[in-house]
């Protein structure tokens, strides 16, 4: 949407087998509730704090 | 001093005990067994008949401190990771001779054990390979096929080599900007090869050996799957763990170093490709990596990544709100471009064409716009466009063309884009393929 230049992409792995096909990366989060859902725990930056000296001032 | 000391204590071990291996580290994968990659090779020796022979050039030696990693097309046909290597593959007696760099010495005993043209009984027994030779005798065996005379052709990759984080898109890119550089301009090592071959074998016909390989990459076998699906699965982990650790506040290169922490210490040798992480404006431009920007309550962020598994890659994309919560234009927006996308994903099935599945997706994306209420209409015009253009791509989409192409943008609405290890298809019915699915709006 080049007005409020918004852009949206997705991208899965997909396993094209005998039979059917296999949404081998289907497990990671892509619905808005789910989404929501894993953004309430805690990741590493969170356990891993950034320094204060570590980043250049900008 | 301490240094002196310390390399003339270095030499009494090396004199004492010259068999000893002092590293504990595999000298060959043990992703793919010998017959494995013997079976590839039998579909060389098939394409390039009994007047053919094959020539590969494995990847150089990198600059600086860089870790080796091997050309694709060169570890697909026998698994030898050593810098300056040569495969040559003999259409007539359908054997294959190795040709290494001489060991050495100076350099294994700062680095660790390489292996060379000196162990050749240990690189055919670990490799599979008919023959292990040196590369000094490389030309002599090359004038060898010409004067026998029933050689007619040397089938020789034409296209350029990929390599750490170089898709074969990026390898080509690579070679046009060097091209295009007044004080630069050098040829592309491919075109170096070639060269030197036709001024020295001017009798020799060289064919293009990219074609084949491509064809024969295009099915992936189970331990090739297993690998892709390894690299997913921390393409997967990677994004979920940076998803856990947004927060306004922090830098883009923050879930670039999440992300990454997640390969290496899972053992992956690099990236498929640099992390695209781009936050609010930055998501309009589709390879944006930068990594600078810091985000912001608000926005959402985009990211893609995935890393470089034993020569198998993923291509993996995700997108969710810096804040932890969608706002409601969010909401709608993004559900709709989900709607969309998990129509793609739901025609997406062996035994159909491009074009069918395109349809079939055209067919429901239309139904779902039928079916939403929106709330500007600036999103409504938004949405029909983009399906618009979606089912006129379908229309265009040719079905059933030469297998062995690559990552193929068609319309601008979708890739199919099998991992960065290997072309993709344009066509029909496939079977044991892996492809990775996107559409844009």
């Amino acid at each position: 949407m080049p007005e409020e230049k918004l852009y949206y992409r997705l991208e899965d792995l997909i396993v094209i087998g005998e039979t059917k096909a296999e949404i081998v990366s289907d497990w990671l989060a892509m619905d808005i509730d789910a989404i929501e859902k894993v953004m309430q725990e805690p990741g590493i930056l969170q356990r891993y704090p950034r320094d204060p000296d570590g980043l250049p001032a900008r | 001093m301490r240094s002196r000391v310390a390399s003339s204590l270095a030499l009494a071990a090396l004199v004492a005990a010259p068999l000893a291996l002092a590293q504990d580290a595999p000298l060959y994968t043990s992703d793919f067994p010998p017959e494995e990659f013997a079976s590839r090779r039998a579909k060389v020796y098939d394409a390039i008949g009994a007047d053919g022979i094959a020539f590969l050039q494995g990847a150089a030696a990198p600059e600086g401190y860089l870790r080796f990693r091997q050309a694709n097309d060169f570890y697909y046909l026998c698994g030898v990771e050593v810098p300056h290597a040569y495969l040559l593959l003999d259409g007539a007696s359908r054997r294959a001779t190795l040709f290494l760099p001489h060991r050495n010495e100076r350099r294994e005993r700062s680095e660790g054990k390489v292996l060379s043209a000196d162990d050749a009984a240990l690189v055919t027994k670990l490799s599979g390979v008919d023959a292990v030779s040196s590369t000094d005798l490389l030309g002599e065996t090359l004038a060898r096929y010409g004067q026998r005379g029933a050689t007619k052709a040397v089938f020789v990759p034409l296209q350029p080599a990929e390599g750490l984080s170089v898709s074969r898109d990026g390898a080509l890119r690579a070679v046009g900007e060097t091209g295009s550089d007044p004080f630069d301009g050098r040829p592309s090592r491919e075109g170096v090869l070639v060269r030197n071959l036709r001024d020295r074998y001017p009798w020799v016909e060289i064919r293009n050996l990219t074609p084949v390989l491509d064809a024969a990459r295009l099915l992936k076998s189970p331990r090739e799957i297993a690998l892709i699906k390894r690299a997913t699965r921390l393409a997967c982990l990677s994004i979920q763990e940076a998803m856990r650790s947004t927060e306004p506040g922090i830098y883009e290169h923050e879930l670039d170093g999440v992300s990454r922490f997640v390969y290496y210490r899972h053992g992956a040798q690099g990236e498929a490709y640099y992390s695209l992480v781009a936050s609010g404006e930055n998501a309009w431009y589709p390879h944006y990596a930068s990594g600078k920007r810091m985000m912001k309550e608000g926005e959402m962020v985009l990211m893609d990544h995935a890393p470089d598994v034993g020569y198998y890659m993923s291509d993996i994309t995700r997108m969710w709100p810096v804040s932890g919560r969608f706002s409601a234009d969010e909401r709608e927006l993004y559900g709709f471009y989900l709607a969309t996308y998990r129509a793609i994903l739901k025609a997406i099935r062996p035994g159909v064409t491009k074009q069918a599945v395109m349809e079939e997706a055209a067919d429901e994306m239309e139904r779902v716009v039928a079916g939403t209420r929106f709330s500007k209409p600036i999103y409504e015009k938004a949405a029909k466009e983009f399906v618009k253009s979606w089912r006129e791509s379908a229309k265009r989409a040719a079905s059933g063309t030469r297998s062995g192409c690559r990552r193929t943008t068609w319309g601008r609405a979708t890739r199919f884009n099998p991992g960065w290890s290997s072309p993709s298809s344009r066509s029909s019915a496939c079977r044991k393929r892996s492809c990775t699915t996107g559409s844009r709006t």
